[in-house]
């Protein structure tokens, strides 16, 4: 059997019954014509085809009773829904469309850090200071730094950006460093947008420490020049660190 | 007596006026009725249609005592699904895809008591046959039973797709084109089924059917 007797014996059951179209039919009916094992092949059909419908089961008769019961339940039936112009799926799809766009600006943006509540600059300042350094009996005077703080700015040893300026009177939110940094919009390369977002951040932060540094050393000196003013001896009394915090506070205020 | 046969009177009115009704609409404007919550043109339509509904069902049903069942649940979901009808099918066409729909549901269903039901249904099948047949000779009309009640077996036993087809095709009479759209399949899939089924009927019966 080649290809082409393989073609038409999948169309000899219907051809048995004249079921195929008159075109496709003259043409099976040609290479039977031509071809005996497609012939008998064909008679086999025909036999089965003839078996078929002689063994065709006995049809029930309906129920005499069909309407009524069907007009009963019709009646328990609630009430037909209004066909719908629009598929059924089409909301659907147009929040499943919608949820996949949020989550792919969601993918695209870096996700927000929540801010850091940094400690007040006196703490920092605290913090940084060295621990053995002169304590003068009574605090530096806020007015003292003040100018102190003034002189340096004028001479350039300390920076004349202010990287403490709080946004409350007692706390300073300084942004985390985020792991996946906030890509700028007209990045087109992701890669190279969050390197330059990781050295704006780096470049920042060594930025206010150094400040920071500076501005420790700057209190740090001004008390020890005021205890010598007095007489004092500078480790007689304790430093109140709270005091120093109060006025190192004020003087951004 | 005379109530009687007023009685008869009327329903024979009845059912002349149901008759007029079903020759002068056709199935497109009585199902676009009944869409709109008629229930007289629906009434009508299920007069049409409920003696060719039975015998689909009887022949695909498993269980005898279930097509009555599955009829009644057929009109139901075409009443239900008539405001969606929108006549790109013939009504027909429609009802009969809904039939199946709803026999194979069944048949799944009583899948339990198989050989029960098919065998009950052949018995039923065969005496009709041979009844209906023209042959004298008691042992002729045995072997015919047995010989048609093996083939309604083998028919049973064939693929659910293959099964719908043969069923449609050999047993209603449906046309090729027409099983097609009640299927909701390609023609040359209809063909297909056909020849595969055939196949597979004579590979377990042999050459001799």
């Amino acid at each position: 059997m080649n290809v082409l007797c393989w073609w038409y014996r999948t169309k000899l059951a219907a051809h048995a019954s004249a079921a195929l179209p008159e075109a496709l039919a003259e043409r099976v009916a040609s290479h039977v014509a031509h071809c005996p094992a497609c012939e008998a092949e064909l008679a086999l059909h025909l036999r089965l085809a003839s078996s078929l419908r002689a063994a065709t089961p006995a049809a029930a008769e309906p129920n005499p009773y069909l309407w009524e019961r069907l007009e009963a339940a019709m009646v328990a039936e609630p009430a037909r829904p209004v066909p719908q112009s629009r598929p059924r799926l089409a909301p659907l799809a147009g929040v499943a469309l919608a949820g996949m766009a949020v989550a792919a600006v969601i993918t695209q943006r870096a996700p927000i850090a929540p801010p850091v509540v940094a400690p007040t600059p006196t703490v920092v300042a605290m913090a940084v200071a060295p621990t053995p350094a002169p304590s003068p009996s009574a605090p530096a005077r806020p007015a003292a730094i003040a100018v102190a703080v003034r002189n340096a700015k004028q001479e350039g040893t300390l920076g004349t950006a202010d990287p403490f300026r709080p946004r409350s009177p007692r706390t300073v939110v300084v942004p985390r460093a985020p792991r996946r940094p906030h890509l700028p919009e007209h990045s087109g390369f992701p890669v190279a947008g969050q390197a330059v977002a990781l050295v704006e951040v780096g470049t920042r932060r060594v930025m206010e420490e150094a400040q920071t540094a500076a501005l420790n050393r700057l209190v740090t000196e001004t008390q020890t020049e005021e205890s010598a003013q007095r007489g004092q001896h500078p480790g007689a009394t304790a430093t109140d660190a709270t005091t120093l915090a109060q006025n190192t506070r004020s003087l951004f205020q | 007596m005379a109530f009687t046969m007023t009685g008869t009177r009327a329903s024979a009115a009845t059912e002349a006026e149901t008759a007029r009704h079903v020759g002068f609409h056709g199935d497109a404007e009585l199902a676009r009725r009944a869409a709109e919550g008629d229930a007289s043109a629906f009434s009508l339509l299920v007069a049409r249609y409920q003696r060719p509904m039975a015998a689909l069902v009887s022949r695909m049903a498993r269980n005898g005592d279930d097509v009555d069942d599955i009829v009644q649940e057929l009109f139901l979901r075409a009443w239900r699904g008539l405001p969606r009808f929108r006549g790109e099918s013939q009504f027909s066409t429609w009802l009969y895809r809904i039939a199946v729909n709803t026999a194979i549901k069944h048949r799944g269903k009583a899948k339990t008591d198989t050989l029960q039901a098919v065998s009950a249904e052949d018995l039923a099948g065969g005496v009709e046959q041979v009844r209906a047949s023209d042959e004298t000779d008691p042992y002729a009309q045995a072997q015919r039973a047995e010989r048609e009640q093996r083939l309604r077996q083998a028919v049973a036993k064939l693929p659910e797709k293959q099964r719908v087809v043969v069923q449609l095709h050999y047993f209603e009479g449906k046309s090729c084109e027409e099983i097609a759209l009640i299927v909701g399949c390609s023609i040359g899939t209809v063909w297909s089924r056909l020849h595969y089924a055939c196949k597979r009927l004579r590979s377990v019966l042999g050459e001799s059917f």
